[in-house]
């Protein structure tokens, strides 16, 4: 088959061709090379400017390689490029159809050097695609990061900042509470202001419940390991987990770890439930019911790896009958970032895990399309609490304990404290603040201290550290809505929760005994 | 569109009406971070209703954002690691030109779900070139007229760029350049 080509059309398909004549001189070069080697000039002998890449020029037979379509690798002698291609026979030479053999995007080229098909073409412009796309990529990977990183730093300052008013709501509250139980105290002759003073009490005991569950969903400073009853935090925070179900959504609790002791944070216990509860409305457009639920575990019945460490366990069981998860999209519920909702940030359940893990625990989900979903997390039971619980009964041990100093920063919540354990008979002095108590202690001898917790300046804890040493075993009852740290408390101290059960205060400095100082 | 598309634009706002802009325009177009990303491909009607939020935000009628995104768009490429793209597509206007359906089918093989437009050079001779566009996308001619005029620009040329026929989804657009004047 003879086949004919015009000068233009071997350019187009041989853009790096050299024709030469049986003497092995150039006789013409295509647009690459004229581009690219300049220095290659009609009438020149081929083998002063390239050498055969396999053998020496002596191989080059190019008769026998045109005979034989057999392929012909050159060198430039002195620049760095090489051809490869095969030879041609035309009348008064030969044609070597040469393409430029290229690693990678060493070479200078451009579109223009390659022949149409010419599959490096392709190479060329997808290690550049590539290259451009990997450079995109870091630079939205460090966008995401830095925008992940900002919504988490409002979301912190919103929660402190609701954590503070919550705080100070809470106590106003007190306030309103501890004057209402006052006047409850009082012989009213009318059924009808009785009554308005039942109502004012138990709203602002919901209400009180509302900031509990706020603050300890909002205050970073308490959201230390401390040991609790699992049931009683869970009744606590009922009010937070019914407003996080929306009102379409039913919140059934089944609480049955009567008397279990977990030693966790609870913040970061509120906090995963809330997630997990978020997420199980948000899979139940159409409403429904979510179960949460708690049960003590035997290590025993357990049968994973990680329980086999003696200790038994509390389950706290999220339940909900939304869409459930396909099982591609359960295989990746935990990962950092993953979410199959459109405004999803995929840090809830992965926020659920870590915490889970935190705490010496485990977290397990369960999901099924259209039936519904479970998570469980796990948590290592206590034998008993670190340091002392709120009590709920008391032993009276002793009427003695009278002389009652009071410091809250907040002068109605101090003057309806001080007023109500007066009525009771104790011999209340009242301190605005830590620096007003310390001048008090030095001048006077007190029973007990009681004493607000965060407070403008020294706060209760430095005060109450301070008066242990002032007055060495004079017992110290704290007040707060916030739960302190752990690692801040002495074992000898008691703690209340604002607003304050005045009832429940009085057992407390009745319970209290000085103990050799 | 791909995600580069949104990420283009974005600059072009930061860059001429600074961040606060921006801002603005996610919060009408109902859009952020996560429709930020190069590769990933997001539904048209999201990418044109960003158009639309920007154009308001920066007091352009569409046709002349668009314009004006084009411009941007060669600017935005040829500073970053596209732009051996494209220094490898063409070292003038009119082998760039010629090469660019060579380049999109190369980008199908990276992003297989980016529908690429066509460009065909028609005619090509003293310093005038007459162009054929072909999209399955509509309304994006002064987007294409954007892109030539940052073509020109790009290779230091100056000249027009005019709407001069077509028919369907095809039209032809007539390039005018020559050397710009030097100034001393």
């Amino acid at each position: 088959m003879t086949v004919s080509l015009s000068s233009q059309q071997i350019a187009i398909l041989y853009p790096a061709h050299i024709a030469i004549n049986r003497q092995n001189e150039i006789t013409s070069i295509g647009p690459s090379l004229t581009k690219r080697a300049p220095w290659l000039r009609p009438g020149e002998k081929l083998f002063n400017h390239f050498r055969p890449t396999v053998g020496g020029p002596e191989d080059c037979n190019f008769a026998e390689l045109a005979e034989n379509t057999g392929t012909l690798g050159l060198a430039a002698r002195n620049h760095s490029f090489q051809l490869l291609g095969a030879v041609l026979s035309k009348h008064d030479g030969y044609l070597l159809a040469l393409h430029h053999l290229t690693f990678g995007d060493d070479i200078d080229l451009d579109v223009t050097d390659f022949a149409p098909g010419d599959p490096q073409l392709s190479n060329h412009l997808l290690i550049r695609v590539q290259a451009a796309l990997i450079e995109e990529s870091r630079d939205v990977a460090a966008e995401l990061t830095a925008e992940r990183q900002r919504v988490v730093d409002v979301i912190d300052r919103v929660g402190r900042m609701s954590g503070f008013l919550a705080h100070d709501l809470n106590n106003f509250l007190s306030v309103i509470a501890l004057n209402a139980k006052r006047l409850q105290r009082s012989e009213l002759p009318d059924e009808r202001q009785r009554h308005r003073l039942d109502v004012i009490v138990q709203t602002a005991e919901r209400c009180s419940e509302f900031t509990q569950g706020m603050m300890t969903l909002a205050n970073q400073k308490s959201d230390s390991r401390l040991p609790f009853n699992l049931d009683a935090a869970m009744e606590e925070a009922a009010a937070l987990f019914r407003s996080a179900c929306g009102t379409k959504i039913a919140l059934r609790m089944a609480l049955n770890a009567k008397g279990a002791i977990v030693n966790a944070a609870l913040n970061g216990l509120a906090n995963s439930i809330v997630n997990l509860l978020i997420n199980s409305r948000q899979a139940m457009p159409a409403g429904g019911t979510i179960t949460v639920s708690t049960q003590t575990v035997r290590s025993a019945d357990l049968d994973i790896p990680r329980a086999t460490n003696g200790c038994d366990f509390v389950e706290i069981s999220i339940s909900d009958e939304g869409t459930g998860m396909p099982p591609d999209v359960l295989d990746r519920a935990f990962e950092l970032f993953f979410s199959t909702k459109a405004s999803g940030t995929g840090v809830g359940l992965a926020s659920v895990r870590d915490f889970a893990e935190q705490m010496d625990g485990w977290v397990t989900i369960n999901s099924q399309a259209n039936v519904g979903t479970t998570v469980k997390i796990f948590l290592p039971m206590e034998e008993a609490p670190a340091i002392a619980p709120a009590p709920t009964t008391f032993e009276l041990t002793s009427l003695s304990m009278r002389r009652v100093l009071v410091v809250d920063d907040e002068d109605y919540a101090l003057e309806a404290l001080a007023e109500f354990l007066e009525d009771e008979d104790y011999e209340v002095t009242t301190a605005l603040s830590a620096d007003d108590a310390r001048r008090l202690m030095k001048e006077n001898q007190f029973d007990v201290l009681v004493t607000d917790v965060i407070m403008h300046g020294v706060d209760g804890i430095d005060l109450a550290r301070w008066a242990g040493e002032q007055q060495p075993g004079i017992p110290v009852i704290l007040m707060s809505g916030f739960v302190p740290d752990a690692d801040q408390l002495s074992s000898d101290w008691l703690f209340i929760r604002k607003p304050i059960d005045p009832d429940l205060l009085c057992q407390m400095i009745q319970s209290t005994k000085r103990t050799a100082g | 569109m791909y995600g580069m598309v949104h990420r283009v634009l974005r600059q072009m706002v930061i860059d001429q009406a600074g961040p606060d802009a921006w801002h603005d325009i996610e919060l009408k177009a109902q859009t952020g971070p996560n429709e930020m990303i190069s590769v990933v491909v997001y539904d048209d009607a999201l990418t044109y209703r960003i158009f639309g939020a920007v154009a308001e935000r920066l007091e352009l009628s569409l046709p002349e954002f668009m314009d004006k995104f084009g411009r941007f768009w060669i600017n935005y490429t040829d500073n970053k690691a596209f732009r051996s793209i494209l220094d490898f597509a063409g070292t003038d206007l009119v082998s760039l030109l010629r090469n660019l359906d060579r380049m999109h089918a190369t980008v199908l093989a990276a992003m297989p779900e980016a529908r690429v437009p066509s460009f065909k050079v028609l005619e090509e001779k003293g310093g005038k070139i007459l162009l054929r566009y072909q999209s399955q996308r509509q309304g994006l001619t002064p987007f294409i007229c954007g892109l030539l005029h940052g073509l020109l620009e790009r290779f230091q040329l100056e000249g027009t760029v005019e709407v001069v026929g077509g028919e369907g989804n095809a039209i032809d657009f007539l390039v005018t350049h020559r050397q710009r004047a030097l100034v001393t």
